[in-house]
């Protein structure tokens, strides 16, 4: 089993003083908006959950907003698309501008507006010297648990099942949220089993295909199990907080703790442990 | 020399360049059908996936030579059948998609699953996407989608 944590969004002041986003809406004349932001939609669903909190915050159909994929010559720069940031971060501009927006409407008029990153309140600056301070405005949490069968004759591992609850805070679409929290685990259940790198003497890494750097199958994670446990982060839109990396960050430590089990309470220090390191682990046992 | 005659999406098409040129580039290059994608080009990852006379095949491993006289179905032809449309729906309901790129492969690889298995266990399912590799969703809900659509198909398969 794995209890872990991840931060969210820009470590320190960074989102303050070195990414200063700005996010725009652009409502046209027919009453549709457009949302101008710079973060890129890469099948984490930024296209869909931006028009959502805006839709919400006018009250209007979602069908109303769209969110075109960025073109930089004709959006503000909201940051890149990282730190599980953008829902979080961008989200909540989005949010403040739609706020503003809905109390300045003007039906038939083309209006836009422009909203700047705030630094909440109640964060202490982060001393890059002392490592004192708020690291980040908030955290998003998980747990894992995941049950192996090892044969003692190969080294190789069934994963019987894997279960996650994942804190990200408020899913603005909970669809997305749960394929964002079931890939990640999923990833991250791959690097700490299967996702071997190996360098020769020069640091060259030497996986050079898939058919030498395997990844997770349908096949191979059959009962995977995740649940939202929800705790708003009120600075986030609706209270959502980082959710891209989190997944990901917990999987070994809860794989690599079944294993210590499966081979006896032993003590096991590194990711990924292969079907190759239980075997070498068998054979000290056997000695 | 005789050209390699098959039907590409049930239309009768003849291709004159070499025998030994890839199926995976021919398909991509001179018939534009770009849903056919290029991962790994080893055979691994299913991006490239077609169906050869029903058969699921990574198009990559094909040599046109081998095409002659077969059927060759890519998304830009299934994309037109009601089996298509019961998928496309099942995938959308359950946000079966993220970034993309496995789905053409996914989608004919749950096609050439259900056509063997029209009532498909999960395990089944699994077994018959696992030539497919997806690093965004976890399979979950892919896995899913092809359950809902074999429950909704209505004889479709």
């Amino acid at each position: 089993m794995s209890l872990y944590f991840h931060g969210a969004g820009f470590t320190g002041t960074g989102e303050r003083d070195t990414i200063k986003a700005t996010a725009k809406l652009h409502k046209y004349p027919d009453g549709t908006v457009e949302v101008l932001a710079s973060n890129g939609e890469i099948g984490q669903g930024l296209r869909t959950t931006f028009p959502k909190i805006v839709a919400n915050e006018l009250n209007i159909p979602l069908e109303k907003v769209f969110y075109n994929h960025p073109d930089t010559a004709r959006v503000p720069d909201s940051g890149p698309t990282v730190a599980s940031r953008s829902l979080m971060t961008v989200g909540e501009l989005l949010r403040h501008a739609a706020v503003k927006l809905r109390s300045d409407w003007k039906e038939g008029e083309d209006q836009v507006v422009t909203e700047h990153y705030k630094q909440p309140d109640f964060m202490i600056d982060f001393d890059m010297a002392t490592f004192s301070g708020d690291a980040y405005p908030t955290y998003a949490w998980g747990v894992n648990a995941i049950e192996v069968e090892l044969d003692t004759y190969t080294g190789l591992v069934k994963i019987l099942g894997a279960y996650g609850n994942f804190d990200v805070g408020t899913p603005i679409d909970w669809n997305i949220v749960m394929g964002q929290m079931e890939g990640g685990f999923l990833q991250g259940i791959g690097y700490a089993s299967i996702e071997q790198i190996g360098y020769d003497k020069t640091g060259r890494i030497r996986n050079r295909s898939f058919s030498d750097y395997l990844i997770p199958t349908a096949m191979d994670v059959p009962n995977m199990q995740c649940l939202l446990h929800v705790e708003k982060y009120p600075y986030g839109p609706y209270g959502a907080k980082g959710a891209g990396e989190l997944p990901l960050v917990g999987a070994a430590g809860a794989y690599v703790e079944a294993m210590e089990q499966a081979l006896g309470n032993v003590e096991l220090h590194h990711a990924p442990f292969t079907a190759e390191d239980a075997i070498a682990e068998l054979g000290k046992e056997a000695e | 020399m005789d050209e390699i005659r098959f039907t590409l999406n049930g239309e009768a098409v003849a291709y004159d360049g070499s025998a030994a040129d890839r199926l995976l580039d021919v398909l991509r290059d001179v018939y534009d059908d770009r849903s056919v994608k290029c991962g790994c080009k080893e055979g691994e990852c299913g991006a490239c996936a077609v169906l050869i006379d029903g058969e699921l095949v990574n198009s990559c491993m094909v040599a046109m030579g081998a095409v002659d006289g077969s059927a060759v179905v890519t998304l830009e032809g299934y994309r037109e059948t009601d089996r298509f449309r019961a998928l496309d729906k099942a995938f959308a309901e359950v946000t079966a998609v993220q970034c993309g790129y496995c789905i053409p492969g996914m989608v004919l690889a749950a096609e050439a699953t259900l056509a063997k298995h029209p009532h498909p266990t999960d395990d089944q399912i699994r077994e018959g996407l696992s030539g497919n590799l997806c690093r965004c969703t976890g399979y979950n809900a892919i896995a899913q989608a092809v359950a809902n659509a074999a429950e909704e198909a209505n004889g479709l398969w």
